[in-house]
């Protein structure tokens, strides 16, 4: 009896934090729900297998709009399966999409450490290839972990041009600003004319923006938004080298009054032989407290403010993060760089976005990027804001 | 019979009443000391409305009625004229079809612009008619004592290009039996409507948004009306429209429009190499030319404008007619000779629509920039700016084709075009309202002009209206008039519905509001056919069998909506289901009868016809029945006479067969009542053959039709009810005339299409008699024309007089059997059809001989138009000129058919890979068919 009573603080303190996988059923279909104490995810594997609900726990923001799935029984037809495109969803570029390719469940894993879901599906999106989805959360974590792994079971060769596709939003009363690492002086990736800009930046596509529909040369390995009515800032990330040479990222809104404005991956084409298969990593982050966001380091989330006297960092990590310390740098554009010196940084957790400050030094006229390396050795470059000095 | 002379009695009644008054067979409006009271000649769930004419001063003024006008009286018009210091409005009210129609005059008396919104105000006598709100979209709404509004035209938006649905112009409210309603006229020059139903204050509005410059006059027009809500409240309404205002429907060059009668290609004629034959058996009649120039919003190409650099690559593999043109590579020169000599050679023989730079309305962004930048249409709200659009390599920008300078050069451009290539009509795509244009073009005293919280602008749906007026005036032939063949709701001959019907989520989501846009027109599908991968995900799964099965279902699908809608599908899902073929005859029957909204049609309780459709009005109607289940459905279905004619009228219907067919019509008061049988999967049609006088006794009447190629003859037996007397009403036929009518044997006299009174009693019978104006000989005498030998090849003769335009005509029948040749129709060895110049009229057996024009040969002159054949056996065609030779032709060709049969086998289509066709081993081959409009051959 007094093991219980010791047990049930703990087992309470696990359920909190800990991570869950359960059954689920969503708009009338079977479901999985991925949850810890940062993140509940809801993964429907007859549609797509995606993630068609994402919400941010401790401050109750749904982030996808409400899943829609229906079977319709008509005269003539197969049964028609129609769902909407809530949430996100991995699709192949050039193909027809489908928002309704089912996918079986092959493992489950439920351990307070992580809950994770494996789905295939054969003859995804009526090609020939087998796409399997993991889909994994940590506990205390807020990161959603995907690994999608492109099978050619076929006897020839195919070309993969994987494409995700998150219709997501921070708030739904406004449309979200999505933020895209841009490379500079690309006017074309492949067979795409893109989004032509003079140096690497972060392109903000918001409601001044009137193109319907933005392709950007990627300048890093990760797509986000914001919302000024909204703490929150969510960002998909997957490895730079999968973008390259002909990934781009794009985003499409619908304008007029409506919030839906979406954030794409359009990872670079690759040849799968017979037998063969090629697994990405696509992650979906959820910083707590940072306005902008200029860099994901590793687990931090960074957003940067300059003024003529300092620079102000703020960082949020995913998961919780060690103290470290932290160095600056700024780098001129003819290669000098000043060391704006070392301060610590205190340990970081989801949920709280810690801030930084670094004097700025009398500078010669210029502009200087900013660099940064953390003691554990992590270092990131910041597309901007760049330090500008007009002294003499 | 009693309902009848009720009505006739209201009728009568009503026009006395209204001696001072307006008064349709539905609606009477009175005026009494400057008010205006609106009313049902058959009251219902309301009596009467008072009418408010109400105007409002933009942008912030209040909303003023208008009292005490001066009111002139005319013969079943009033006008009512209000004056005010700023302004007149002089209302002039008339009958239009059943409803009301107030054309109104607006003249501004200031030195100022003027924005003004005209309102008509209803309230009913009785809240019974409020309880539903209709505000011009395609569902009602409830009102549940709350105010319903609808403020603007914009609705969803439903396009890339930002198009969005507008509202049909109306504002309605309903009851159980009855409604009311009041709006504009579709396609005028209106870029802002609203209206509301508001219950508190019983009050149903409608306005419309008005700039008037200083001293101007502006006129628009406002409806007012009621209708029955038996038959769907909406329906009632559209039905309304389309019956008062024909010529907003009406198709250019009308039944003779040689491209609107067929389906369009889906880029069988632009990316192949057209074939006439291929295209006359496929049904194609005109084509959607896909950009045939190289920058947005340069169709001309002009020299100056030629060489700029996309935003994208340039389209390296655009397919023109068999050929792939590198687009970045090709000079202009060699661009403009390759257009001139495929247009000019073939816009007209296979009615290839010109690709409008959209609808005008989208410009290469810098071009438009550069050039055009009073003419950008900066409306923020939709999407203005596209990195990727129509010529494919573009960025392109929204553009205003209505007086800026962007439309002057675009109306140049079509001119020279429409002259240059011989174009046959354009085509404009995604022509949809929704984007707001606020340029320097506004301040000119444009048609349209409306204004906001944000100014003035115009509706871009104005200007391709305005667009779609100016190509039908290009050219002032009246049978070589431009036609339009738009995407979209707005203004056009030929209306396509940019998804298949398998497209399930946007094609119900459009339906029904832009089928009630399109209306009588005829109009088509697009897209992507079976759309097979969505439809059958999991199609690896399935085996050949299955595919036979799941097929099958889904080309009756398409038969089933396509009769549904009166809209066609392609060649897309005609190949390999030749059952879609078989029935095309009978698809463009109907859609020339035109598409109506109102199926005044009550099946038996219990009956399951999903799929009605009504085609026609009077005696000229249609009604289709479509039972999509798996077993047979039987009853009783009554057609209501009374919502068919305004006159109280009997419509004696059979069913629509190519051969034979035998109906009882149980006529009872204001309907025609029969035994339907709808066998699973199979379209039934109805046909209205004749039309009598309503009486008041129940009749019976055995109706049946025995129809031939060269004539078609009709019974009508009267089996039972009292003695009466009627004139028959006689529907017209295309392709025949009323050759003779008899009443028991005895000649009757016709004039028109309507007999001599005559008097009826059971047992009497009526013979009318049609005789085709092509065909002046049986099917068989052509059918069996040795036209091939027993090896199958070819053994006829095509005999043409001397330098005239046969020679060329003649080689549609090498192209005939070259067709067959290539199919394996006949044999390989074949030889070519011989044409040989005579002197003489000779119609041996074993010729062809074909005339265009008067007194081509000596002894030509005693034969008729058409098709007929000479004492030897010899075929001979005839024609005034070759446009009617070509239709003569393609008429014979389609009786050849039926013994040189090619059904069209499976191919790769989109929406139907090579992958399955190969999977399922239905490469080249077909689906059985059923003759199910043959009685004979069932």
């Amino acid at each position: 009896m007094k093991y219980t009573l010791l047990l049930l603080p703990l087992l309470l303190l696990t359920g909190c934090s800990g991570a869950r996988l359960e059954p689920s059923e969503a708009s009338g279909v079977e479901s999985r729900i991925l949850s810890n104490r940062y993140l509940r995810a809801e993964v429907v594997p007859d549609a797509c297998g995606a993630v068609v609900s994402l919400q941010y726990r401790p401050t109750g923001t749904v982030l996808t709009e409400p899943f829609e799935y229906s079977v319709s029984k008509i005269d003539l037809l197969p049964d028609q399966v129609s769902a909407n495109a809530a949430g996100s969803r991995t699709w192949l570029w050039k193909e027809k999409n489908m928002l309704s390719a089912r996918f079986t469940v092959q493992r489950e894993l439920n351990t307070p450490d992580l809950g994770e879901v494996v789905m295939s599906a054969r003859y995804y999106q009526g090609t020939g290839v087998v796409l399997e989805r993991r889909i994994q959360l940590e506990r205390n974590s807020s990161e959603l972990k995907l690994f999608l792994t492109f099978r050619n079971p076929g006897k020839s060769a195919v070309t993969v041009i994987p494409w995700e596709n998150a219709v997501m939003q921070l708030n739904p009363e406004r449309m979200d600003d999505v933020l895209l690492p841009v490379r500079g002086g690309v006017g074309r990736v492949g067979e795409y004319g893109v989004q032509r800009v003079e140096n690497d930046r972060i392109f903000a596509d918001d409601a001044t923006v009137f193109s319907k529909e933005v392709k950007i040369a990627p300048a890093r390995g990760w797509i986000a938004r914001r919302n000024a009515g909204s703490p929150l800032i969510l960002a998909i990330r997957t490895d730079m080298k999968n973008l390259q040479p002909d990934g781009f990222f794009y985003s499409w809104k619908m304008q007029g009054n409506s919030p839906v404005h979406t954030m794409e991956i359009i990872f670079t084409p690759f040849l799968l032989k017979p037998g063969a298969e090629k697994t990405f990593e696509v992650d979906y982050l959820v910083f707590q407290g940072l306005e902008d966001l200029k860099e994901i380091c590793g687990d931090i989330g960074l957003d940067c403010r300059v003024t003529d006297s300092q620079i102000n960092l703020s960082l949020c990590g995913v998961r919780p993060v060690a103290a470290d310390t932290l160095s600056l740098v700024l780098k001129s554009s003819e290669g000098r760089e000043f060391s704006l010196g070392k301060i610590n940084v205190p340990a970081l957790n989801p949920g709280k976005a810690e801030r930084l400050t670094f004097r700025l030094p009398p500078l010669s006229k210029g502009e200087y990027r900013i660099l940064g390396k953390f003691g554990s050795g992590k270092e990131f470059t910041l597309l901007e804001p760049l330090v500008r000095s007009s002294r003499p | 019979m009693w309902k009848h002379a009720l009505w006739i009695g209201l009728f009568a009644a009503g026009l006395e009443l209204c001696a001072a008054s307006v008064c349709t067979s539905n609606t009477k409006l009175e005026t009494e000391d400057g008010s205006v009271r609106v009313s049902p000649v058959k009251p219902g769930d309301w009596s009467s409305a008072q009418l408010e004419t109400v105007i409002t001063t933009g942008p912030s003024g209040k909303a003023q009625i208008m009292k005490a006008p001066q009111v002139t009286e005319a013969k079943n018009s009033v006008s009512l004229l209000y004056r005010t210091p700023e302004f007149n409005w002089k209302i002039t009210f008339s009958p239009r079809g059943k409803m009301i129609l107030a054309e109104s005059e607006l003249t501004n008396l200031t030195d100022r612009e003027l924005w003004l919104e005209p309102e008509f105000r209803l309230k009913p006598d009785r809240s019974e008619i409020l309880a539903v709100f209709w505000n011009g979209f395609g569902n009602t709404e409830k009102t549940a004592g709350k105010l319903l509004e609808r403020r603007g035209i914009k609705g969803v938006v439903e396009k890339h290009v930002g198009a969005s649905t507008m509202p049909f112009p109306v504002s309605a409210a309903g009851g159980k039996n009855s409604s009311l309603f009041t709006g504009s006229v579709p396609f005028d020059p209106v870029s802002y409507t609203a209206g509301s139903l508001d219950p508190a204050k019983q009050q149903l509005t409608y306005s419309l948004r008005l700039v008037a410059a200083p001293r101007e006059t502006i006129r628009f027009r406002q409806t007012i009306g009621c209708a029955d809500t038996a038959y769907g409240l909406s329906e009632a309404i559209i039905q309304q429209y389309y019956d008062a205002f024909p010529e907003c429907w009406a198709v250019v060059m009308g039944q003779e429009n040689p491209y609107v009668w067929g389906c369009h290609g889906g880029y069988e004629n632009w990316w192949k190499m057209p074939e006439a034959e291929n295209s006359r058996r496929l049904g194609i009649t005109l084509e959607w030319t896909y950009c045939p120039f190289r920058r947005a919003g340069d169709m001309w190409m002009r020299e100056e404008l030629w060489n700029y650099t996309p935003k994208n690559p340039f389209r390296a593999d655009k397919a023109e007619f068999g050929k792939k043109l590198d687009m970045g590579k090709i000079t202009r020169a060699e661009y403009i000779q390759w257009r001139q000599d495929s247009f000019r050679k073939m816009a007209r023989p296979f009615g290839l629509m010109f690709y409008n730079t959209v609808a005008g309305t989208w410009c290469e962004y810098n071009l438009a920039q550069q050039k055009y930048p009073d003419a950008i249409t900066h409306d923020k709200s939709v999407k203005y700016i596209l990195n990727n659009w129509s010529t494919h390599h573009d960025q392109e920008i929204r553009v205003f084709p209505m007086g800026t300078s962007f439309a002057k050069v675009f109306e140049e451009d079509m001119v020279l075009l429409a002259k240059d290539l011989d174009l046959p009509g354009f085509a404009l795509d995604c022509a949809y309202g929704g984007a707001y244009y606020r340029g320097p073009a506004v301040e000119k005293p444009l048609p349209g002009r409306a204004w906001d919280d944000e100014g003035k602008f115009i509706d871009q749906s104005v200007a391709i209206n305005h667009e779609v007026d100016f190509i039908h005036g290009i050219n002032a032939e009246p049978d070589r008039k431009l036609t339009a063949f738009i995407n979209g709701y707005l203004k056009g001959d030929y209306v396509m519905v940019e998804s298949p019907f398998f497209n399930l989520g946007k094609f119900n989501r459009w339906m029904p509001l832009l089928r009630w846009y399109i209306g009588p027109r005829p109009g088509c599908v697009h897209g992507h056919g079976y759309m097979f991968k969505e439809l059958v995900p999991d199609w690896r799964d399935k085996s050949p069998a299955d595919f036979q099965e799941i097929m099958s279902k889904l080309s009756d699908y398409v038969i089933m909506n396509q009769f549904k809608y009166g809209l066609t599908e392609t060649q897309l899902t005609q190949r390999g289901n030749p059952q879609q073929l078989y029935v095309f005859p009978e698809l463009i029957d109907l859609m020339r009868a035109g598409w109506q909204a109102e199926i005044p049609m009550i099946p038996e309780e219990g009956m399951r016809i999903p799929y009605r459709a009504r085609y026609g009005n009077g005696v000229g109607t249609f009604f289709f029945l479509g039972n999509s289940g798996g077993t047979d459905v039987s009853g009783k279905v009554r057609f209501d006479n009374a919502a068919l004619s305004d006159e109280p009228m009997t419509f004696l219907f059979n069913r629509k067969m190519r051969d034979r067919a035998v109906t009882l019509n149980r006529i009872e008061k204001n309907f025609s009542e029969v035994d339907a049988v709808l066998p699973s999967r199979v379209p039934v049609i109805y046909e209205s053959v004749a039309a009598l006088r309503g009486t008041a006794d129940p009749q019976q009447w055995k109706v049946s039709s025995e129809k031939a190629l060269n004539s078609q003859r009709y019974l009508l037996d009267y089996v039972s009810g009292g003695k009466f007397v009627s004139e028959i009403v006689l529907r017209p036929i295309r392709g025949f005339r009323v050759d003779k009518v008899t009443l028991d044997g005895k000649t009757v006299a016709v004039q028109g299409n309507r007999t001599s009174p005559l008097n009826f009693a059971p047992g009497s019978k009526v013979e009318v008699v049609y005789a085709s104006t092509d065909f002046h000989l049986p099917a068989e005498k052509i059918t069996n024309f040795p036209f091939t030998n027993s090896k199958k090849e070819v053994s006829f003769t095509v005999r043409v007089p001397r330098d005239g335009a046969e020679k060329a005509l003649a080689e549609r029948f090498n192209e005939y059997f070259d067709f067959c040749r290539r199919n394996k129709v006949i044999a390989a060895s074949s030889p070519s059809v011989k044409i040989e110049t005579v002197e003489t009229l000779n119609p041996s057996a074993g010729t062809v001989t074909l005339l265009v024009g008067k007194d081509r040969l000596l002894g030509a002159a005693a034969i008729p138009d058409g098709v007929s054949m000479g004492r030897d056996g010899g075929l001979i065609v005839k024609a005034l000129d070759p446009a009617q030779a070509r239709r003569i032709l393609d008429g014979l060709f389609g009786v050849m058919d039926r013994r040189y049969e090619y059904l069209y086998p499976f191919q790769w289509v989109i929406g139907l890979s090579g992958e399955m066709l190969t999977h399922f081993g239905m490469f080249g081959k077909t689906l059985p068919y059923r003759k199910y409009f043959e009685g004979a051959a069932q």
